[in-house]
C-alpha cells in the first residue's frame, strides 16, 4: 500500500508539471474585489439620490449584487459602517441566468424582478462566467429613470446605459462615469469624483 | 553515529531549513511595498485606492483584537493549507492549547491544562451552540458532524470566559464556525488518502437562489488499526500487572469509520431579518480502547445528531437580536463499559443587542436548556451503572454585557451571567476589562481582565458507579475496587488577572503578549482510600490550584508569506502534592512556527512546527508523556483556473511513531502513527 501511495504522488507531480494549463490566480480575483468594493463605499459618499429616495434616514441605503456571489462577502464589511448617517445593506439577487428576460410575450414575472431591483439604491452588475453582453443591457435599460445607480466591470457597460464602470490598468482600479445615465437615473454625481473618472461620458454640445 | 545522534541531526536540519525559510520572508519583507488588509481598503479614499496594487496578499486576518480576553483564530486558510483532516490537530496551532492524542481517535484537549480524555474544563460550541457531553462532560471530537473544509474559523478563547458564553467556560471556550452557504456557492468535493490507506473524502453542493441558500455536505473518514498502520505497539504503565489485565493479548484496535451529514438553510426574509435551520448528523465506529484499567475489547458506536432554527432580525433602531432553538440527540454504545447511553438537550435562547446610550454596547439575553438522559446497565459487573435513570436536568441563565468608551482610548468592558442548574442552584460568571489604546489608530492596545467562571458537576460523576477487580497490597499502581458517586458535589470554582498587548508594529507585522493568574477552589477531583486490598475512589471537591503562565506571539504576513511564531509557558500547582483533579497538567513550555510561502506558478508551501516539553503528571496519570517535536510539511498547487488543486504533504515527519500518551487512569497505552506521507485532491465547479 504505502509503495502504490508513492506511485500516485509521484505520477500527480509529473502530471501537474507537464500540464500547460494556464493557471488563473483566485486570490487576484478576490483581492480586485476587494478593492472594487473599497471604491463602491467611497462611491456612495458621492453620489445624491432624489428626494423620492432618501427621505427616509432610517432606511438603510441598499446595495444589490447580480451575478457573482463572491462579491457579497467582500462587501458584507459595509454592514457595519454608515454612510450620511444611513445604515448599508447588502443584498445578493441571482444570477444572470435567472433573470434573463424571457422569450414569452408574457413577460410579467421579470418585470416583478425588475421592479424588486429599482427599490435598491445601487445595483452592482458582476462580471461572470454565465454572463453574456445582453444580459447587463436588458436589465440596465429596465432601469432607465428608476433611480438606481448601475456598476458594472465590463467593456461596454457605459455604452448599454450603465453609470460607473470599472476598469483595469497597469494592475490598478480605475472607473468611467455615464454623466448622461445617471441624469436619466436623476442622480447627482460629485464633481469631485468626475474628476478622478478616466472618462466621463458627457452630454453632447448643441 | 548512533541511532538517536542521527535522528537529532535530521530534526536540527529540518528545523534549520523551517527557520531559513523564515529568513527568507524577512528579507522579502525589507524590500516589499505596503500591503493592505480588506478592513484598511475601506478607510482609504479614492485618490489612495486608484494607487492600490492587485496582487495577492494577506491569508490570515491580522486585525487588532479588541477582544478583551485572549483569542486565537484559526482561519480557513489555515485548516486548507494544514492538510489536517481532524479538529484536534488542528487546534495545536493556537498558543496555550494543550492537544494530546492518546489513539487514533481520541484526543484530550484544554486550555491552560486539565486536558483529558473527559476533560471538561471548557466549553467547546459548534456555531455558538453545545457541544460538549451531557453526561461526562468532555468532548466526543471524534463524533462531531463537521467536514474540515466546511469551517470557516475556529475562535480559541483563553481564560474563564462563562460571563459570555456560559456555564463551565472555566478555562477557556472553542468555537467552531462552519461557513455560510453563500460563501460555498457549487459543488465541491475533496479527497485524501495516506500511505496506510486511510482516506477522508467530503462532497458538498451549495445553491443560491433569490432569497434562499444552502449547503449540504456529505464527508466518510476511514482510518486504519494503528497495529495495520504498523504503529500499535503496546506499553504498560505497571508491568507487575500484565498477567491480570491480559496484557499481552492488547492490540491497537484503534480503527473508524465515520459518516458524517451536515445540512443548512439560509432565508432572507426581507432585508432585516433571516431564518436559519440546520441538521446535521455523525455516525461513527470505532475500536476500543483502555477505559481506567480495563481493556473490554468492543466495538464503539456513537450516533450524534444536531437540530437548530435561528430568526435573525435587525430592528428599525440599529438594534439587533436573535432567537434560537437547537436540540443535541446523543447515543453511544460501548459494551463492557458503558452498554448504552444517551442525552437530548433542548435549548432556547435570546439574545438583543443596542447602543441606547452615546458610546454604550449593551447586549443581554438568556437560554433555558432541558436535558433528559437515558442509560442502560449490562450484564458484566464491571461496567459503569446509573441506577436513577432517567435523569431531567434543567438550565437557566441570564447575562448581560456592556461595553463603552470612557475616553478616546480607554475602553471598558463588564460581562455578568447568572446560571441555575437543577443540581447545584445558581452560581455566577464575570468578565471585567480595561482596554486603553497606546495610540491614536488603535494599533498598540492595553488590556487588563478580571474574569470569574465555574464548573457544574456532570450526572456522571454524581451518579455513576464502577467496580472493578481488584489490586494487591503494596502496588504503586490501583484498579479503582468501586468507585462511587457523590450527590453532594458543588460546583468548581474558577477566577483570573489577565493582562495583555496587542500591537500592529509595521504594514504585515503584529505581536501579540499575554499572561496570566488563574486561581481553582474546589476542585472537582477523585478521593481514593485502601483499605487492605479495598480500594474506594470517590469523586469528591479536591483543594484548589495555582495556574500561571504567559504567552509570546509575532506574525508577519506579507504577500508572498506569511510566517508566525508563538511560544506559551503554563504553569499549574496544585494545593496538595498528588492531588487529583481528573485530568493531566499542561506541557510547562509550547511553541509552534508557521510558514507559508505564496510561490511561482500557484505552488503553496505550508510547515507547521509545533513542541511541548515533557508533561509530569503525577498520580493522575501513570507514566509521562514525552517532549513532543512535530513538523507538518505539504506543498500545494492549483490547475483548472483554480477550480482544483493538489496536495502532497507528510504530517508529523520527525517521527516514525507518536506516542504512546496515557490517559487519566489507564494502566496500558499504544503507539499511534507517526510520519505519514499523503495526497490530497480538491475540485470545486
Amino acid at each position: 500500500m504505502k509503495n502504490k501511495v508513492y506511485i500516485l504522488v509521484i505520477l500527480i507531480l509529473l502530471a501537474v508539471f507537464v500540464s500547460a494549463t494556464s493557471m488563473a490566480a483566485d486570490s487576484d480575483k478576490i483581492r480586485e474585489r476587494q478593492i472594487k468594493a473599497a471604491f463602491i463605499y467611497n462611491f456612495l459618499k458621492f453620489v445624491d439620490w432624489p428626494e423620492e429616495k432618501a427621505a427616509d434616514s432610517n432606511e438603510p441605503i441598499t446595495i444589490g449584487i447580480i451575478g457573482c456571489n463572491d462579491f457579497t462577502k467582500v462587501l458584507k464589511p459595509l454592514e457595519h459602517k454608515k454612510i450620511k448617517n444611513r445604515n448599508i445593506s447588502i443584498k445578493y439577487f441571482a444570477g444572470y441566468e435567472k433573470l434573463k428576460r424571457p422569450q414569452e410575450a408574457d413577460d410579467r414575472q421579470w418585470n416583478e424582478k425588475m421592479e424588486v431591483l429599482k427599490t435598491r439604491h445601487v445595483l452592482l452588475l458582476c462580471s461572470c462566467d454565465d454572463m453574456r453582453f445582453e444580459n447587463p443591457r436588458e436589465i440596465i435599460k429596465a432601469l432607465e429613470g428608476s433611480t438606481v445607480l448601475t456598476i458594472g466591470e465590463t467593456d461596454g457597460f457605459l455604452e448599454s446605459g450603465g453609470i460607473i464602470n470599472f476598469l483595469m490598468e497597469n494592475k490598478k482600479v480605475h472607473f468611467e462615469i455615464n454623466v448622461v445615465a445617471a441624469k436619466k437615473n436623476k442622480l447627482r454625481i460629485s464633481s469631485k469624483l468626475l474628476r478622478l473618472a478616466k472618462k466621463v461620458v458627457q452630454e453632447k454640445s448643441p | 553515529m548512533s541511532m538517536r545522534k542521527h535522528l537529532h541531526i535530521q530534526k536540527f536540519r529540518f528545523i534549520l531549513s523551517l527557520l531559513i525559510s523564515t529568513a527568507i520572508c524577512v528579507q522579502a519583507y525589507a524590500g516589499q511595498q505596503d500591503v493592505n488588509e480588506p478592513e484598511d481598503l475601506f478607510e482609504m479614499s479614492i485618490e489612495e485606492l486608484m494607487d492600490v496594487e492587485v496582487v495577492s496578499v494577506s491569508r490570515r486576518a491580522q486585525k487588532i483584537t479588541q477582544s478583551s480576553a485572549q483569542v486565537t483564530v484559526i482561519t480557513a486558510e489555515d485548516i486548507h493549507y494544514s492538510g489536517l483532516t481532524n479538529i484536534p490537530e488542528v487546534l495545536r496551532l493556537a498558543p496555550g492549547v494543550d492537544v494530546q492524542r492518546l489513539d487514533r481517535n481520541r484526543y484530550a484537549v484544554s486550555i491552560r491544562g486539565f486536558q483529558g480524555r473527559l476533560s471538561d474544563r471548557i466549553l467547546v460550541l459548534i456555531n455558538g451552540r453545545s457541544a460538549g457531553n451531557q453526561v461526562f462532560a468532555g468532548i466526543n471530537w471524534e463524533s462531531f458532524p463537521v467536514l474540515m473544509e466546511d469551517i470557516e474559523r475556529i475562535e480559541v478563547v483563553r481564560g474563564p470566559v462563562g460571563a459570555a458564553w456560559g456555564a463551565n467556560a472555566e478555562n477557556g471556550m472553542i468555537n467552531i464556525i462552519t461557513k455560510k452557504p453563500v460563501d460555498t456557492e457549487g459543488l465541491f468535493s475533496s479527497t485524501t488518502i495516506n500511505e496506510y490507506g486511510d482516506s477522508y473524502t467530503h462532497t458538498r453542493l451549495s445553491q443560491i437562489s433569490d432569497l434562499w441558500s444552502w449547503r449540504l455536505s456529505a464527508g466518510y473518514e476511514d482510518l486504519e488499526n494503528s497495529d495495520d498502520a504498523g504503529a500499535g505497539k503496546y506499553t504498560s504503565g505497571s508491568p507487575a500487572l500484565n498477567g491480570l489485565i491480559g496484557f499481552d493479548s492488547y492490540t491497537a484496535r484503534d480503527f473508524s469509520r465515520n459518516l458524517r451529514l451536515d445540512f443548512e438553510a439560509r432565508n432572507q426574509y426581507s432585508d432585516d431579518t433571516e431564518l436559519s435551520f440546520g441538521a446535521a448528523h455523525s455516525n461513527l465506529e470505532m475500536g476500543d480502547s483502555e477505559f481506567v484499567g480495563y481493556y473490554p475489547m468492543e466495538d464503539y458506536l456513537t450516533n450524534n445528531t444536531r437540530l437548530f432554527s435561528r430568526i435573525d432580525h435587525r430592528f428599525d433602531d440599529g438594534s439587533t437580536g436573535y432567537i434560537q432553538w437547537f436540540g443535541n440527540y446523543f447515543v453511544s454504545h460501548a459494551p463492557n463499559i458503558i452498554k448504552r447511553y444517551s442525552y437530548l438537550e433542548n435549548d432556547f435562547e435570546a439574545q438583543y443587542n443596542l447602543a441606547p446610550f452615546d458610546g454604550h454596547e449593551i447586549s443581554f439575553g438568556g437560554n433555558v436548556r432541558l436535558i433528559r438522559i437515558s442509560t442502560t446497565n449490562g450484564p458484566d459487573i464491571q461496567e459503569t451503572r446509573f441506577y436513577n435513570d432517567p435523569y431531567n436536568e434543567q438550565w437557566f441563565g441570564l447575562f448581560i454585557t456592556d461595553r463603552f468608551s470612557l475616553t478616546d482610548r480607554l475602553t471598558i468592558e463588564n460581562q455578568v451571567r447568572t446560571d441555575w442548574y437543577s443540581e447545584t442552584d445558581f452560581d455566577w460568571s464575570l468578565r471585567s476589562s480595561a482596554l486603553y489604546s497606546l495610540d491614536e489608530a488603535k494599533d498598540h492596545m492595553m488590556r487588563f481582565s478580571f474574569a470569574r467562571a465555574f464548573r457544574s458537576p456532570a450526572v456522571g460523576l454524581r451518579e455513576a458507579t464502577s467496580s472493578f477487580i481488584e489490586t494487591w497490597p503494596g502496588s504503586s499502581v490501583f484498579l479503582f475496587n468501586t468507585f462511587q458517586p457523590t450527590k453532594s458535589l458543588v460546583n468548581e470554582e474558577t477566577w483570573s488577572l489577565e493582562g495583555g498587548y496587542t500591537g500592529l508594529l509595521d504594514k504585515g507585522l503584529s505581536v501579540h503578549l499575554n499572561s496570566y493568574y488563574q486561581r481553582y477552589d474546589n476542585i472537582l477531583g477523585v478521593d481514593i482510600q485502601r483499605v487492605g486490598p479495598v480500594t474506594n475512589s470517590t469523586f469528591v471537591n479536591n483543594d484548589g490550584a495555582d495556574a500561571y503562565g504567559a504567552e509570546f506571539e509575532i506574525a508577519l504576513t506579507k504577500k508572498k508569506c506569511r510566517t508566525s511564531a508563538w511560544y506559551a509557558y503554563n504553569a499549574l500547582k496544585t494545593d496538595n502534592y498528588n492531588e487529583s483533579i481528573r485530568a493531566g497538567y499542561p506541557a510547562n513550555h509550547k511553541a509552534g512556527l508557521n510558514t507559508r510561502l505564496f510561490l511561482a506558478d500557484e505552488f503553496v508551501f505550508n510547515a507547521n512546527y509545533i513542541y511541548y516539553n515533557s508533561i509530569h503528571h503525577f498520580d493522575n496519570i501513570i507514566v509521562d508523556t514525552p517532549v513532543s517535536h512535530r513538523l507538518d510539511l505539504n506543498l500545494s498547487k492549483e490547475f483548472a483556473d483554480g477550480r482544483g488543486e493538489i496536495m502532497i504533504g507528510v504530517s508529523d515527519v520527525l517521527n516514525k511513531t507518536s506516542g504512546p500518551v496515557y490517559g487519566i487512569g489507564d494502566l496500558t497505552a499504544h503507539e499511534t502513527p507517526g510520519r505519514t506521507f499523503f495526497a490530497r485532491m480538491q475540485m470545486k465547479f
